[in-house]
């Protein structure tokens, strides 16, 4: 007998087919992950099983018995629980209220705060938590607020839990203990689904993977026989190949694209940037390297013109332009992906035409005069949806409705399109499934081959040796090295972001003459 | 091509049915209030009815009163856009009204013909709204100042200069200082009928040419286009490269100018003279219009005729049965309250039946 059964489940949103008669079992005691890309069909299916959705067709059997499962008061009492992405926390309540929350037959119609303490702090302690139930959620470390949900599950006596994508806002240090929790829930008995698109993490965690592709349930395999590359054809629907970065002949020709020198740039805290030189060259990447916060959002921005560069000077092609507007360095052909493509990359509730044309939009050939030109935008929105492969109805359709991939590559495709000759990208594959990174990365690397310079800003490590000429490493606003990648190892340039100097930066890329 | 068009037509389809259950569940609401006042209410809805669209005149003045709120609405519409809540349009009308009598009396006895002396008192009114709404719009930009706060604080400073200025014996007040509003402006300046036999004035038509030229402003230019961003998300827009408090500066100036505007089509159109009540708070009841309108240059059209037949209407009911103004006024406040209820409702059911029957449902 199964903890949960799942047979024919099918959820339709207008054309669109988001689970196409998806079966999947899981048993007792059980991690089963769920693998598959942005949009597959994962968010779907697991709010159809905790009653968000209500499937088309389909039946849930638990512990063998059917049921119906219409909202999520019904997926609570039939012990099925669900972390969400996104934290359903009260920020401003402390743990101990936000696990009581709407639970009167446990707290009764008066709140005594003293012995509900009490006994939060009692069930914590079978789960070996530990934090107070008095602290307020706001003031606890994302993956503490994270374990504050899995406890909330837990106290409504959840015995399937069901983790939307619960690494995606989590360090690697966070990551592992994560995974302890999941070993020690599933020692005792609990079954758990794990909704993930990274590969390494399924792999580590679970018994068995279901793969869904475009709503459809692509295979079964248990993990242990499980390969990399066989999964990625399943979910991705051809075989994954990593980019390499091509050879460049000795004899290439550079020219020095961005020169920075002292440069300083502060934020509302402190000195962000404290007086760094480096220099980029014409068909090189250099990436930058750092834990998050020691300066590369900013520096970023500053060079973009987005933020006010304090003292310094950024040259490009020799002309300065700290301090000159976002305007006038963009026309200057220096193009930015920036970090947060919702809150920043794009105006959601433009369509994607519109959203085409955001740093151009008074530019010929899309503006004549004070009018839009509004065939020629629609026509060069039409170009980018088909080069870069977007999956949208039309140029039409808002950039909300587009999966987080897509949305990358509209930005990535703006972007683009004028042939930049420096291009800063911000995490440019931030939350993007393997399809997606393999194809950014693709991108990124044919601007270095068409002359561009590239200032490649990214928390994934393996990225950055993967497509970088040099690696910058950066800590608390200063440059700590500046090193090949094949040269160094991982943990070398983990010291390095964790703040040890490493001597002799390297200042030209390997390959080419310095014009 | 042909599917959207056939949605968008059952959209419509749904507002205006919509619309139509409101106004019966007003009326309905409204002839329990009448029966308690000791009225009949089947023939006070006939006199509104009457009152608002039953003849030439009856449209004309309805037309009539829907020409301010048109024009407001499309000043208020515009800031909005641009994510600036302005609710001073009452104040920048005031201005225009006042910039417009001002330059009528330059021009009170220099012979220019009447197009002329019309085209520079609405341009004056124009100019005068401008400045009123850049003084918000710059407090913004440069100080972050609410723009809430600082518009309705300006719509004060207005009315008391106003005020002031027409007071009895006052510096623009009629020579004889015995009524506290400005001399009658000269005929030539008074914007002519456009109806034969009635009192509907260019005012009129000059509300629906400020309609056009929004919507083409809003959709085709590049102002337009930098208007919407920032209003949307002006991280993006700075991103992009657009000066979001430039931006936010030029849509306040927009916004307030168009209010200004309206203040000079009441004045040369309807009151002929300036006085502290010249508006009964048409800059207010055109956020409401603005918003039934939702913030479309269409849209606005018809919530501000609906708005001005209503008033109309409810007008003439009072006058015709006796039913006391006060009451008058509740209904109309009825009947605001259910349409715009009502057209919260819309949008709920709507995106249900996006789920049920076709298209993408989006976050």
């Amino acid at each position: 007998m199964y903890a949960l059964e799942i047979k024919g489940f099918t959820k339709t949103f207008g054309t669109l087919v988001a689970n196409d008669n998806i079966s999947l079992t899981l048993d007792k005691g059980e991690v089963l992950a769920i693998l598959g890309e942005n949009g597959a069909g994962k968010t779907t299916l697991m709010r159809g099983i905790y009653g968000m959705e209500v499937p088309d067709s389909g039946e849930m059997v638990l512990s063998g018995e059917r049921v119906s499962i219409r909202f999520p008061k019904d997926a609570i009492r039939h012990g099925i629980g669900m972390v969400h992405q996104h934290f359903m926390l009260i920020n401003n309540f402390t743990v101990a209220e936000n696990l009581v929350l709407g639970m009167t037959e446990y707290t009764g119609q008066l709140l005594d705060r003293k012995t509900i303490n009490q006994k939060i702090n009692a069930f914590f302690e079978q789960y070996h938590f530990d934090v107070p139930a008095d602290a307020k959620v706001k003031d606890l470390p994302v993956g503490l607020q994270q374990r504050v949900e899995i406890m909330k599950v837990l106290f409504r006596g959840a015995q399937i839990l069901v983790l939307d994508e619960p690494t995606a806002v989590l360090t690697p240090q966070e990551t592992q203990e994560l995974f302890h929790i999941i070993r020690r829930l599933q020692s005792e008995g609990k079954s758990i689904i794990f909704i993930s698109h990274k590969l390494d993490e399924v792999k580590a965690i679970s018994q068995r993977i279901l793969v869904l592709r475009l709503g459809r349930v692509s295979g079964v395999v248990n993990t242990s026989e499980a390969d990399e590359n066989r999964m990625a054809r399943m979910m991705i629907g051809r075989e994954l190949h990593t980019e390499e970065k091509p050879h460049q002949s000795a004899d290439l020709i550079r020219r020095r694209v961005l020169k920075v020198e002292h440069l300083i740039i502060k934020n509302e805290k402190t000195i962000a940037v404290k007086g760094i030189d480096f220099t980029i060259f014409s068909n090189e990447i250099l990436g930058v390297a750092g834990v998050d916060g020691n300066g590369q959002k900013e520096l970023a921005e500053g060079i973009a013109g987005l933020c006010r560069v304090e003292s310094g000077s950024i040259l490009l092609n020799g002309r300065q332009i700290a301090g000159k507007s976002v305007k006038e360095i963009r026309r200057s052909k220096v193009a930015h992906i920036p970090e947060d493509r919702r809150a920043t990359g794009l105006v959601l509730g433009f369509s994607i035409s519109d959203n085409c044309i955001l740093s151009q939009h008074d530019c010929p050939p899309f503006a004549k005069g004070i009018l839009i030109d509004k065939k020629t935008v629609r026509r060069f929105a039409r170009q980018c949806i088909e080069d870069y492969r977007i999956m949208a109805a039309s140029e039409a359709e808002t950039a909300a409705c587009l999966s987080g991939g897509n949305q990358q590559k509209l930005i990535v495709a703006r972007e683009l399109a004028g042939d930049p000759e420096l291009l800063v990208a911000m995490k440019p594959t931030r939350g993007l499934d393997v399809g997606a990174v393999e194809y950014i990365h693709s991108c990124l690397l044919e601007q270095r081959s068409k002359g561009a310079a590239v200032l490649l800003i990214s928390s994934e490590l393996e990225e950055l040796m993967q497509l970088s000429d040099r690696i910058m490493v950066m800590h608390n606003g200063e440059i700590t090295g500046i090193v090949y990648p094949e040269q160094v190892t991982a943990e070398e340039i983990g010291l390095m972001m964790a703040g040890q100097k490493r001597p002799e930066p390297v200042l030209v890329p390997k390959q080419g003459v310095i014009a | 091509m042909k599917d959207k068009l056939l949605s968008f037509l059952k959209s419509q389809l749904k507002s205006i049915i919509l619309i139509i259950v409101a106004l019966i569940c007003s009326f309905a609401a409204a002839a329990v209030v009448l029966l308690f006042a000791g009225y009949n209410p089947v023939e006070a809805f006939e006199s509104i009815l009457a009152g608002a669209i039953g003849s030439r005149t009856a449209i004309a003045q309805s037309f009539g009163k829907a020409t301010p709120l048109m024009i407001l609405g499309i000043s208020v519409a515009v800031a909005f856009k641009g994510s600036s809540f302005n609710i001073g349009a009452e104040g920048q009308f005031y201005a225009g009204a006042l910039g417009a009598v001002l330059c009528e009396m330059a021009l009170h006895n220099s012979g220019l013909p009447s197009a002329a002396i019309i085209t520079l008192c609405l341009l004056s009114a124009f100019l005068l709204g401008a400045v009123w709404g850049m003084i918000p719009g710059y407090l913004k930009a440069s100080r972050g100042a609410s723009e809430v706060v600082t518009t309705v604080m300006l719509t004060s400073v207005i009315l008391l200069l106003v005020g002031f200025l027409v007071s009895q014996g006052g510096p623009i007040a009629e020579p004889r200082g015995i009524y506290p509003e400005t001399q009658e402006i000269v005929e030539s300046a008074r914007l002519p009928y456009i109806w034969k036999g009635t009192r509907l004035h260019l005012g009129f038509a000059i509300a629906l040419a400020v309609v056009a030229a929004s919507y083409f402003f809003l959709e085709k230019t590049t102002g337009g286009y930098k208007i919407k961003a920032t209003g949307l998300n002006p991280n993006a827009a700075a991103y992009g490269g657009i000066s979001v408090g430039m931006v936010t500066i030029s849509t306040m100036m927009l916004s307030g100018a168009i209010a200004g505007l309206a203040g000079g089509v009441e004045v040369l159109g309807t009151s002929w003279k300036l006085y502290v009540n010249l508006s009964p708070g048409y800059g207010y009841n055109a956020i409401a219009v603005a918003l039934l309108g939702r913030l479309s240059p269409i849209g606005i059209v018809f919530s501000a005729l609906l708005f001005g037949m209503l008033n109309t209407g409810c007008n003439q009911m009072a006058r015709y049965i006796g039913i006391p103004n006060t009451i008058a006024a509740v209904i109309q406040a009825l009947v605001l309250l259910f349409v715009v209820g009502f057209s919260i409702l819309e949008n709920k059911t709507f995106s249900l039946k996006l789920k049920k029957k076709g298209g993408t449902v989006c976050e």
